[in-house]
């Protein structure tokens, strides 16, 4: 396991953040298919606090899309979702879709892996970014303009007063996805969903808009929210992370905690098996043996115990539910200690 | 690694044409240089990573190498013959020990055949004497080690999840047991776990057949962990190469430095303290590349002479690199770390 160095600074206090802006509870999403009913996400609680970036791990299936999907209301046609979703205090799962509209865009806003398919090819920047503004904040349309020519600016979007009245695909990918968080930060929100934002950037464009994301969350204060499948991603970016498996939080931790000191032996094996720049070439790479289950069958116990190499009879019977495992450090699993 | 290299490429060129553009203006054929004067040797049992950011011509490169993109220009000497002098028959022989696989694991294998008949192909093709109870002991054998249970010869790729479905398309790249193959993006479509089983199953497979490889990815980590050299590419052009350790630790082009800063680190106390090196804006367009050097635009360190004078892909001074190192920046020698 790697050891943890010395230095602890530029590291926000990770734990117990004040105040909670956005609180799930027991929040599952299921899906009817032909097959049978897909369990995507299965009693989530978690809290995210304001000002906070909390980082949502896990693989493809894990869960994490569809769990932030849900507590936007943007679920597919054939799934449901119960539980509770609180964004400042005031309960708003499943909310009718004009009373959504007032808060979606206005207090959450989420930003997804692929700015193009989100971005209106119709219409130009300029139309797509004061609609948001002209809807929520009652601004004419020249006061709009202003604003975001503003926000795209903050950005880093060069001479955007030119460039509003271009198209999407007039942008490059690294530049649509500054324009993807500007119109997301148009109005302030209280919280930010970032799914996979850099995951089909170049690694040099990457660096950028991370960069961007730190910058703009200092400046603004608001909560963030950023779902990867790239630990370096989460490791550089967020305070606090949560690892999902099986549509379940199987860990979560302040950032240095999960890294540094693991509790669950998923997260470990994820942690062992990414390779790394900084370590010398060549070696076997340990692996994680086994593939994630298939959601219309997932076993009973623990769903991560036919790949654990630390499994005893209590796992393939009992579900392990989340449990402190140390200074604000959650795990689910029957082991005392990894 | 035996001295003559399986695979030569000199001054290797693929070119595209563009037609089309806007009306009445004439004809407005215009050409992007995909890959522009790539040279390479690789050796028995060595694997050359390619990097860089989309566009940058890698995945050009590979299926130029295997002819499955006929070059623009440059000479491809497979196992001491020049591929130009060789006759129909000839080639379509040589293609058994070269070979691909690709990205998308689905996308790549026929959704109408089963496993059994897919890794089969190649050997239908090339020893199409073979009796059927060889040919399905061949592909038993090939099956059990990829790590795919035989007695699933007779399934459909839909019923096989990603890893199972590339560990598949390379089952059928080695059944004719190649002395190249070209793995294009093999684990990026994969979860960090299954990536990782993946890697390991080529170098194994690469130690048990001497086979060399050209490993094409944009994630810098995997590529470390299974080359033995690496080349770094942008718009078409080499700007670096030298052994795995070396382009991390003492890179000297520019492009490699901020290529290799930008990297995430999995290692939250280390990816804060780094400094990285942020290159400004975007890459430029193929089909209008800059003058001089092509990275000039977005170098941190570019001076006049770099819009003036393309620079030389030459051996830095000194080096810790295992073989050679060779760097196109006018200032290779200055810009050490």
């Amino acid at each position: 396991m790697p050891s943890i160095p010395a230095t602890a600074e530029r590291f926000a206090p990770a734990a117990s953040p004040g105040r909670a802006v956005l609180e799930i509870r027991d929040l599952s999403t299921a899906f009817e298919t032909p097959d049978g009913i897909v369990r995507a996400v299965d009693r989530v609680s978690l809290d995210v606090g304001a000002g906070e970036a909390l980082g949502i791990v896990g693989e493809s299936g894990s869960g994490k899309t569809q769990l932030f999907l849900s507590v936007m209301g943007l679920l597919a046609q054939n799934g449901s979702a119960n539980g509770s979703v609180r964004l400042d205090g005031s309960e708003i799962l499943n909310l009718p879709p004009r009373s959504l509209n007032r808060v979606r865009g206005a207090r959450m806003a989420m930003v997804f892996q692929d700015p193009l398919t989100s971005l209106n090819p119709y219409l130009t920047v300029r139309r797509q970014m004061t609609e948001v503004l002209v809807t929520h904040r009652g601004m004419t349309e020249v006061q709009a303009r202003r604003h975001s020519v503003d926000m795209l600016a903050r950005v880093q979007i060069p001479r955007a007063a030119e460039r509003i009245d271009l198209y999407p695909h007039e942008f490059s990918g690294g530049m649509r996805q500054r324009v993807m968080l500007a119109m997301a930060l148009l109005c302030r929100p209280s919280l930010l969903i970032l799914d996979e934002p850099t995951t089909a950037l170049d690694v040099t464009v990457q660096a950028q808009i991370l960069a961007l994301v730190r910058e703009l969350r200092s400046a603004h204060e608001t909560a963030i929210v950023l779902i990867s499948h790239d630990l370096g991603v989460i490791a550089g970016t967020c305070d606090r992370v949560a690892v999902m498996y099986a549509g379940r939080i199987v860990e979560q931790a302040p950032v240095r905690e999960l890294f540094y000191r693991p509790q669950h032996p998923y997260a470990l094996g994820l942690l062992r098996s990414t390779p790394r720049l900084d370590v010398i070439g060549g070696e076997r790479l340990p692996t994680v043996p086994g593939q994630p289950p298939d959601l219309l069958r997932v076993p009973p116990g623990c769903p991560f115990a036919p790949r654990c190499s630390y499994r005893f009879d209590r796992c393939e019977i009992e579900e392990p539910l989340l449990r402190p495992a140390g200074d604000a450090h959650r795990k689910a699993c029957h082991l005392e200690k990894l | 690694m035996s001295a003559a290299p399986v695979l030569s490429v000199r001054d290797l060129a693929v070119h595209f044409t563009l037609r089309g553009g806007l009306p009445f203006v004439g004809d407005r054929s215009r050409v992007v240089r995909a890959v522009d004067g790539v040279s390479l040797d690789l050796m028995p049992g060595e694997t050359l990573g390619l990097v860089g950011e989309s566009g940058c011509g890698k995945s050009t490169l590979g299926r130029a190498v295997l002819q499955l993109i006929e070059p623009t220009a440059g000479r491809i000497v497979w196992l001491g013959r020049d591929v130009a002098e060789l006759d129909r028959e000839a080639l379509r022989r040589t293609r058994r020990d070269r070979q691909i696989v690709f990205q998308d694991p689905y996308d790549s294998l026929d959704p109408r055949m089963t496993i059994g008949e897919i890794i089969a192909e190649p050997l239908r093709t090339f020893e199409p004497r073979l009796r059927a109870d060889q040919r399905r002991a061949r592909v038993e054998a090939m099956m059990a080690k990829v790590g795919l249970l035989p007695q699933q010869i007779n399934r459909y790729p839909h019923e096989f999840s990603g890893g199972q479905c590339q560990r598949v398309g390379i089952a059928r790249a080695m059944i004719n047991d190649p002395k190249l193959i070209v793995c294009d993006e093999p684990v990026s479509s994969l979860d960090v776990s299954i990536q990782a089983q993946i890697v390991n199953l080529l170098k194994d497979l690469q130690r048990d057949t001497g086979m060399a490889m050209i490993f094409i990815s944009h994630n810098l980590s995997i590529v470390r962990h299974i080359s033995h050299r690496i080349m770094v590419l942008y718009l078409g052009k080499v700007m670096e190469v030298a052994d795995r350790d070396t382009i991390y630790r003492a890179s000297r082009h520019p492009y490699t430095q901020a290529l290799v800063s930008a990297v995430p680190l999995p290692d939250p106390d280390l990816e804060r303290a780094r400094d990285r090196i942020l290159l400004s804006g975007d890459l430029p367009s193929p089909i209008d590349p800059p003058s001089g050097c092509v990275f000039r635009t977005r170098c941190p360190i570019a001076q006049d002479i770099c819009a003036r004078r393309v620079p030389a892909l030459d051996p830095v001074a000194t080096t810790d690199s295992k073989g050679p190192h060779i760097v196109a920046c006018h200032f290779r020698d200055e810009t050490g770390r």
